[in-house]
């Protein structure tokens, strides 16, 4: 059937992608795509970061490198990125924005492995994909950058937790139906890692929950229908134990140090004392009176004493809710403060009552991001984001 | 099929080397009336050799004898101007002899007695001796008035795009590739998609046919990402070569942002189901919500042919396939929530450059050939025993 096609020479073998000059090669780095970080890989000061990216205007930003940046090295990026605040803002704004979705050929691996609302996604064709589909239904789309809050080096790899607001209107069809005409706002965080110009792990939040109410539909009717989607839990066992203590025994009690002592040792000690321990006053020693926590559901929690609700909440729904902290990275010092980036999971049987419906026996498993600004001792902001919409589907499969 | 049957494409036909002035020029279309594409007495503007003596060039041809057989009535003309194995290659099937084709072209007029198929562009390339290859866009309005293939008269009129390719040699075409926005006329007369697609799919598995998973379409090889170059040895000139660059770029690269240096910003798209659209981000997301709902979609160009015109500028036709399968959302709506199942979109398009940026695009594929390959896939999978 085809016509001078068929005389047409067989397609090209694929080039080989060139090596980027100086990209790591043979090198006998064991496992050095998880190795870990240090605290020496915190930076002390905030001369690379958000604040420092966006001053001289709105001119200056997103389309191109702002001038006068303060670089650092970037072994194997494309030489136009003078930092990776600089990298993870202007590839965002060229994917979403300009929409040169296919620019995440050239910016993510192919094997990259991505954690979101319906469990582990693997491969860069997936990212596309998705991304388009976003794109489709929200075609306006823009992410405003919050906060970059970033760690790491080009040999282990940069840790970047990419706190954003995500506004659109819903012009076209989406997973959740016909165009509703609905303008939305969220919060997001993605916590990614990436070495020689290709992010490989990301963690993102995008309060998928959050969207679907504010599109005007029925959150759990549609986690009931996205349910089989939702790789994120086991399905075949009922709740077991999660292991907070050891049989009769209680939780470790840990004492909260300074921040400024150990950044590390206080948002895990915090995270015990609060989440495992249940000592809720330790509360009103972490974080500041007037506080303001904003997460998942664009809910705002000030002041200690919501936010303490909050907690009890979750408890209350998830009785032997046990929480861990898997990743912790901050940057600052002493005198300016700190930014930090806390990633944890926590397991628990769904057996209360609570704004996820009636108890139903089902374990469960959570996983969020906070970022965190440390200042004079205590936490001043918060940002919460979990999933919640994996939640639901979990509870409701 | 022979190397010589293939219009070498940039070889000059005797007339054009012969070329005198402007008052030879092959016609255009988009400024003339109808009596002025179908000329008495004027002398041919290029060689013609084999041709009716009627014809001055091959536009002429092209737009004077769909006229003679469709308004004119003369549907025998068709003897005269296809070969007796000619093979019309459509978006809902493929015909394979010139009598099926006058039986086709009767149906259709027995619908819709007052369709009027006004040419919007004939753009070409080929001569006399090596063939001629021609992409024509019509714009085709009238009215359902009469029982036929699609039923009962609604008394609705209708008015959708259509571009015809053709391959012409010596007065006949032997090869012919039709899209028709089918979808377009479906819902202006009011008509159930999904009804007609059903009928549709139902009388080819009657047929025997079935519909075949190609598996992977190999735009990525394994998990390479695309390729970086696009292929442009279908291109005999550099806007030719242009356009497949950027097609590739856009398509199978997924890099939707590079149209904004494509498209001009006055831009104005005529798409399928009779879309009009104006600007770089409405163009940027008709590309981005096909892709949207095919999202593993592979864009072939098929062919590419160029004219320059006299209002400036150069226009481009391109023939494509994009093969994948209904995975997402976007814009074909028409299809419901994703079906999985393999789509291959036939399209056509028209570009029309000026200064180096595209000004006009005319885009035609059709939605319901799309919702009969799913119909056709999902009525083949379900067999007694599946349930």
């Amino acid at each position: 059937m085809a016509m001078q096609d068929t005389d047409r020479a067989a397609p090209l073998a694929p080039d080989l992608p060139a090596q980027r000059p100086g990209a790591l090669q043979g090198q006998d780095a064991v496992r050095v795509r998880h190795e870990a970080l240090a605290p020496s890989h915190m930076p002390s000061d905030f001369s690379i970061s958000l604040d420092s990216y966006r001053k001289g205007g709105t001119d200056r930003f997103n389309g191109r490198a702002p001038e006068g940046l303060r670089s650092q090295p970037m072994r194997g990026f494309e030489p136009g990125y003078v930092n990776i605040v600089d990298y993870i803002i202007r590839i965002t704004h060229r994917i979403w924005e300009e929409k040169d979705i296919g620019y995440i050929y050239d910016t993510y691996s192919h094997d990259c492995t991505v954690w979101d609302d319906f469990g582990l996604q693997c491969g860069r064709d997936k990212v596309i994909a998705d991304t388009i589909q976003t794109n489709n239904a929200f075609p306006d789309i823009r992410i405003v950058a919050d906060d970059v809050i970033w760690t790491g080096d080009e040999n282990v790899g940069f840790h970047t937790s990419h706190r954003s607001s995500i506004i659109g209107t819903n012009t076209g069809y989406s997973r959740f139906g016909e165009p509703t005409g609905k303008r939305i706002q969220i919060w997001c965080i993605a916590n990614c890692v990436s070495r020689e110009n290709e992010i490989f792990h990301e963690y993102v939040v995008y309060d998928t929950a959050a969207i679907i109410r504010q599109l005007g539909l029925d959150v759990v009717e549609w986690a009931r229908r996205s349910a089989p989607l939702c790789t994120a839990a086991p399905q075949n066992i009922m709740a077991s134990e999660p292991r907070r203590m050891l049989g009769q025994g209680k939780p470790p009690a840990v004492t909260i140090p300074a921040p400024e002592d150990s950044i590390d040792t206080f948002v895990r000690a915090t995270f015990q004392t609060i989440w495992n321990r249940r000592n809720f006053a330790a509360i009103d020693q972490v974080y500041a009176p007037n506080i303001v926590s904003q997460g998942s559901g664009c809910r705002v929690y000030r002041g200690t004493s919501q936010i303490r609700s909050h907690v009890l909440a979750m408890i209350a729904m998830f009785p032997d809710l046990h929480l861990s902290v898997d990743d912790v990275y901050w940057m600052g010092n002493a005198k300016d403060g700190y930014t930090v980036s806390v990633r944890w999971s926590a397991q628990g049987s769904h057996r209360g009552h609570g704004p996820y419906g009636g108890p139903t026996g089902k374990q469960i498993s959570l996983w969020g991001i906070n970022n965190w600004v440390i200042e004079s001792g205590v936490v001043q902001k918060e940002w919460m984001m979990f999933n919640e919409f994996g939640i639901l589907m979990q509870i409701h499969r | 099929m022979s190397e010589a049957d293939v219009p070498a494409k940039g070889s000059k036909s005797v007339a054009q080397l012969h070329h005198k002035g402007p008052e030879e020029a092959v016609l255009q279309v988009e400024r003339r009336d109808y009596p002025e594409l179908a000329p008495a007495n004027r002398t041919r503007s290029q060689s013609l050799e084999g041709f009716d003596p009627i014809y001055t060039d091959i536009v002429d041809y092209i737009v004077r004898c769909t006229h003679r057989i469709w308004d004119e009535r003369d549907i025998g003309l068709i003897y005269s101007h296809y070969t007796h194995n000619c093979v019309l290659y459509g978006s809902m099937g493929t015909i394979y002899n010139r009598e099926d084709i006058v039986r086709d072209t009767i149906q259709r007029l027995v619908s819709f007695p007052e369709r009027r198929g006004m040419a919007t562009h004939v753009i070409w390339s080929g001569n006399d001796v090596d063939g001629f290859y021609t992409s024509h866009l019509v714009t085709g309005s009238g009215r359902h008035t009469q029982h036929g293939h699609l039923g009962a008269p609604t008394g609705r009129s209708f008015v959708s795009h259509t571009i015809a390719d053709c391959m012409v040699l010596r007065n006949k075409i032997y090869r012919e590739w039709v899209v028709a926005d089918t979808m377009a006329l479906i819902k202006q007369l009011g008509l159930d998609p999904n009804t007609y697609a059903e009928k549709l799919a139902s009388l080819q598995l009657a047929k025997g046919q079935t519909s075949l998973d190609i598996g992977e379409n190999r735009r990525l090889l394994g998990q390479y990402p695309p390729e970086t170059e696009a292929d442009t040895s279908l291109a005999t000139n550099e806007i030719e070569a242009g356009t497949l660059r950027w097609l590739h770029e856009v398509f199978n690269r997924r890099m939707f942002g590079q149209m904004k240096s494509v498209y001009a910003p006055t831009v104005q798209y005529h798409g399928p189901l009779m879309r009009e659209m104006n600007g770089i981000a409405a163009v940027i997301h008709q590309a981005l919500g096909l892709i949207g709902s095919i999202p593993d979609a592979a864009f072939t160009p098929q062919h590419i042919c160029s004219t320059p015109c006299e209002e400036g500028g150069t226009k481009v036709a391109v023939r494509w396939l994009m093969e994948g399968h209904h995975l997402g959302h976007g814009l074909l709506t028409e299809l419901g929530e994703p079906t999985g199942k393999r789509l291959q979109v036939m399209g056509m398009t028209h570009y029309h450059y000026k200064d180096n940026k595209i000004v006009d695009e005319w885009n035609v594929y059709d939605e319901l050939s799309l919702l009969v390959q799913v119909k056709l896939t999902q009525l083949s999978g379900a067999r007694p025993q599946d349930h």
